[in-house]
């Protein structure tokens, strides 16, 4: 992203709403280009969202288990970077459903969210249950290199930096995803 | 946190065990801490290849093996495992 994008983006109040689930999350904090995490360009487009639970997942056992991503995560939350969200249950028969799929506490927490709040446009998980799952409720969700892929079609982010940054998650995301990504923004695909 | 298990071995893996302990001058529980570890290792590789095909959710994964999802990332990770 170039400097003017960037301000270009932070300048937008009304940058769109993303939840987050735990993994996608951890592999932001976690992988960087240039010396720069991966979530910051994110931050640099979207405005964040994640439950309560994500939170726990991701901060609070990642402090527990020593993980560096674990301070950058909540460095960001306290700067009031990303928004941490309490969600309650939904209908006992909803929530029948979502057993009946094997979600666990975790994962029902974002579909309530991703459910309940109004303004979050899109969830990104790359957990690929959660994504059927939020999918068949008529939510959106997307996978991390969709996620850039958008910001690059949304011209929030440059082709070039968008492919860096598909590149510098590839280590962690399924053999094809990337791939695939780096070939639509190539225009090959 | 290591723990210390005492278990009866099946005839043929004691024969294994055996052989193998002979074979490399090994002792039989470093034999038998080897079988269970790559006993693990195919445990998470197959709830691994349940995740990927969406069968699983990434947590349910974590519950299956007593894991937190931070653990569970750091897992797969030093096994090559994406998530």
């Amino acid at each position: 992203m170039s400097e003017g994008q960037s301000r270009r983006a932070v300048e937008k109040p009304s940058a769109i709403l993303y939840q987050w689930d735990a993994i996608s999350l951890i592999t932001c904090a976690k992988f960087q280009l240039e010396g720069r995490l991966i979530l910051d360009y994110v931050l640099d487009v979207a405005r964040i969202v994640i439950t309560r639970e994500v939170h726990q997942e991701t901060v609070e056992a990642g402090f527990a288990g020593g993980y560096p991503d674990a301070v950058m995560i909540k460095e960001r939350i306290d700067a009031g970077r990303i928004e941490v969200h309490t969600v309650t249950q939904m209908s006992a028969r909803f929530e029948e459903v979502l057993d009946l799929y094997g979600l666990q506490e975790g994962d029902k927490a974002v579909v309530r969210l991703a459910l309940t709040a109004a303004d979050v446009t899109a969830t990104v998980t790359d957990d690929r249950l959660l994504y059927i799952v939020l999918h068949r409720c008529g939510h959106q969700a997307l996978f991390l290199p969709d996620f850039i892929e958008r910001a690059v079609a949304e011209n929030l982010c440059d082709a070039t930096t968008g492919q860096q940054l598909l590149l510098a998650i590839r280590p962690r995301l399924q053999r094809g995803f990337v791939e695939h990504s780096l070939g639509r923004l190539e225009g090959v695909i | 946190m290591a723990v210390r298990v005492e278990t009866v071995l099946d005839d043929r893996i004691a024969q294994y065990v055996n052989r193998v302990k002979a074979q490399h001058h090994a002792t039989e529980a470093a034999v038998v801490q080897e079988l269970v570890e790559a006993g693990y290792a195919e445990v998470v590789r197959q709830l691994h290849a349940r995740y990927q095909r969406g069968e699983l959710s990434f947590r349910a994964v974590a519950a299956e093996l007593g894991l937190s999802v931070r653990e569970l990332y750091d897992l797969f990770e030093k096994m090559g495992l994406p998530t």
